[in-house]
């Protein structure tokens, strides 16, 4: 699923990813059972819905019954194989640094992403906490740009110390130089 | 106000009241006066209840009776204020007001039928209170406004003619058999195409296609006058002129806006020549400025000509305009760095893949033409190399440039000081050609993007953006 230039392809070495250039760093381990459950339970979710359907309508659909099953099926255990195998591609792929110039994220999967947002234009900086995140100890830091598209940032996989500890970096890094 | 709103009302209720009258039911014209009505106390509520004062750095604005607001805007957050005034308002020397600031919702206040004199004043203040809060004295005398481009006729109507709306009218024309449809009088109209091609068919079969060339001809040809009175109507007398560091467009023969904009609130300068405008050497160059968020698919034509810095002029004159709004750049100078040749395999291949899949699809189906679908390499090779010999980057002290187009061209400057972000993006196809595109963020208007970059260079490109805006204090 992915292309032959990226780290993805390092075998079997979870602990290096890309990381050239500034230090940077991983997210932490528990995001990928993080991931796993939160995937899962709208995948979940989703597939259930789809065979409350099935059943509902079987009377109608009549000779297409079978073939909406196996689609169904076939829809259904894509999705959880989805669920099951993007986590910890995810968390291979996913890497950051903060100091006190840039941000920079690296992630995806399917589509590689690289971001650079200057510090200096953060507008302000949010800490979020889910509950199936508190659940594992972890936290989002959510960053906002005066950008009108992709205006936010989501830097998933903290634990709360750190991304507070980010936060306050970023805070005091950012200066008054905001809209 | 009051009287505006209410000829508003009269103009809104005018058609149902038509309606109703040909279609006889009487309860539509009751609907319509009701809405008059409810329209009208409305417009006298609201002229009760809207007031707005300029404090010392705050301009606040309260309406309202049952469901209270009050807005308060900081006033070194107004990107931008313009002034808007329909005929109807001009005749009774008012004008609407809007309010601009970065939230990239379109217009933060409105004030609607202010008088001319007070309109003016409040942008004279405005701009006063702005200055101060920048340091810069108070008491400086106001210069005359120097003007940097003047529209002429002519080329308002070569906007017209370049403009695509010929295939617009054509539309149009369908919509006209649609309409007739709809009326029940398709009848009559049948009967009198029917009389005309039995007619014609007395001629044979060259007259009856030479006849429908030629109502086509006409209908372009009608499509053209529309398009060339519309920019004419639009854009009579387009002035851009500056002072002190604030741009004031003025433009309109029916509905005139006047619209200020200060330079260093520009976040981006787009210079676009469409393929028919690039065949006569011109362009249009717009400015998004941080008020003008609004994100593309929301974008109405009101916004779209919000943004015109100049609306068609030869592409010469264009690069001295942008030259002067974005100081220390000189879109003459630029190197330009091509993008990697590997665009045109990618879209080659894309055709080839295309037209194996047409081949393969359409050979059981309809036949010998399905083997047209093997033209489908050949045009992605050429465009390919089209694309190839359009896209471009430069970079430029405090500046970046992106170009990109296939028979036309367009141009995009970035201050780099403006940048919010930057991002580098990769597909699955793009990492097998070793290509990425990246985007680059502003405050309003649309991100800027350029596709088919080598990966490292893309990756090189967006850190130094990002460190080169970090490093460069942001002013609004």
């Amino acid at each position: 699923m992915t292309g032959p230039t990226t780290i993805d392809d390092a075998p079997g070495d979870v602990s290096s990813p890309d990381t050239s250039g500034p230090t940077f760093e991983r997210l932490d381990r528990r995001v990928v059972p993080y991931w796993l459950v939160s995937g899962l339970f709208g995948n979940v979710f989703f597939v259930l819905i789809l065979v409350v359907a099935l059943v509902a309508f079987r009377e109608p659909l009549g000779d297409n019954a079978t073939l909406a099953t196996i689609a169904v099926a076939v829809l259904g255990g894509a999705l959880v194989l989805f669920g099951l195998v993007i986590p910890p591609l995810a968390y291979r792929r996913w890497c950051f640094s903060i100091d006190a110039d840039l941000l920079v994220a690296r992630y995806g999967v399917v589509f590689h992403e690289e971001k650079a947002i200057p510090v200096s234009r953060l507008q302000h900086v949010d800490l979020s906490r889910g509950p199936v995140e508190r659940l594992f100890g972890l936290a989002t830091l959510v960053v906002h740009t005066a950008g009108t598209e992709a205006a936010s940032f989501r830097l998933p996989g903290l634990t709360p110390p750190r991304a507070e500890q980010l936060r306050d970096a970023i805070l005091e890094a950012r200066g008054d130089d905001t809209v | 106000m009051l009287f505006v709103r209410f000829a508003d009302g009269l103009r809104q209720s005018i058609l149902p009241v038509i309606i109703s009258i040909v279609a006889q039911e009487v309860w539509l014209a009751v609907a319509a006066g009701v809405f008059f009505v409810l329209g009208l106390v409305h417009a006298v509520v609201r002229y009760l209840t809207f007031q707005y004062r300029l404090t010392d750095d705050e301009l606040v604005t309260t309406e309202g009776i049952l469901h209270r607001q009050e807005r308060r805007i900081p006033i070194d957050r107004i990107q931008d204020l313009s002034f808007e005034s329909t005929l109807l308002r001009r005749v009774l020397q008012l004008v609407v007001v809007q309010v601009e600031t970065a939230s990239g919702q379109g217009a933060e206040a409105r004030l609607d039928s202010l008088s001319r004199r007070d309109a003016g004043r409040l942008r004279e203040v405005l701009y006063q209170l702005r200055g101060r809060a920048a340091g810069i004295g108070e008491a400086t005398a106001q210069p005359a406004p120097r003007v940097l481009f003047r529209s002429t006729g002519g080329e308002l109507a070569l906007l017209g003619f370049t403009n695509n709306r010929v295939g617009a009218s054509l539309i149009a024309v369908l919509g006209i058999f649609e309409l007739a449809d709809q009326l029940g009088l398709e009848d009559a109209f049948r009967g009198l195409l029917g009389g005309v091609v039995d007619r014609l068919s007395m001629f044979g079969t060259t007259w009856t296609v030479l006849f429908f060339v030629a109502v086509l001809f006409l209908v372009m040809l009608a499509g053209w006058a529309v398009a060339i009175a519309a920019s004419l109507v639009m854009f009579h007398r387009f002035e851009l002129s500056e002072r002190d560091d604030v741009l004031y467009r003025r433009f309109g023969l029916i509905t005139t806006r006047a619209q200020s904009l200060p330079r260093r609130k520009i976040q981006r300068v787009t210079v676009e020549a469409s393929p028919l405008r690039r065949l006569f050497g011109t362009v249009v160059v717009r400015a998004d400025s941080a008020g003008a968020g609004a994100q593309e698919s929301q974008r109405n034509a009101n916004q779209v000509e919000r943004d015109i810095l100049v609306p068609l002029t030869a592409a010469a004159r264009a690069r001295a305009l942008v030259a002067w709004v974005l100081p220390g750049l000189d879109p003459l100078r630029l190197s330009w760095r091509r993008v990697s040749p590997r665009v045109v395999v990618r879209v080659g291949l894309k055709g080839f893949v295309l037209g194996v899949v047409g081949l393969a699809v359409g050979l059981p189906t309809i036949g010998w033409p399905a083997w047209l679908a093997l033209g489908a390499p050949v045009l992605a090779v050429a465009m390919g190399v089209l694309l190839y010999a359009n896209l471009a980057y430069a970079r430029a002290p405090g500046h970046l440039a992106f170009r990109h187009g296939l028979l036309g061209q367009y141009l995009a400057f970035v201050p780099v000081r403006k940048v919010q972000g930057a991002v580098l993006r990769a597909g699955p196809v793009e990492r097998l050609f070793g290509l990425a595109h990246v985007t680059v963020f502003v405050a309003g208007g649309s991100p800027t993007t350029l596709g088919n970059l080598p990966r490292d260079e893309a990756e090189t490109l967006v850190r130094d953006v990002a460190i080169e805006a970090a490093a460069a204090r942001f002013v609004w």
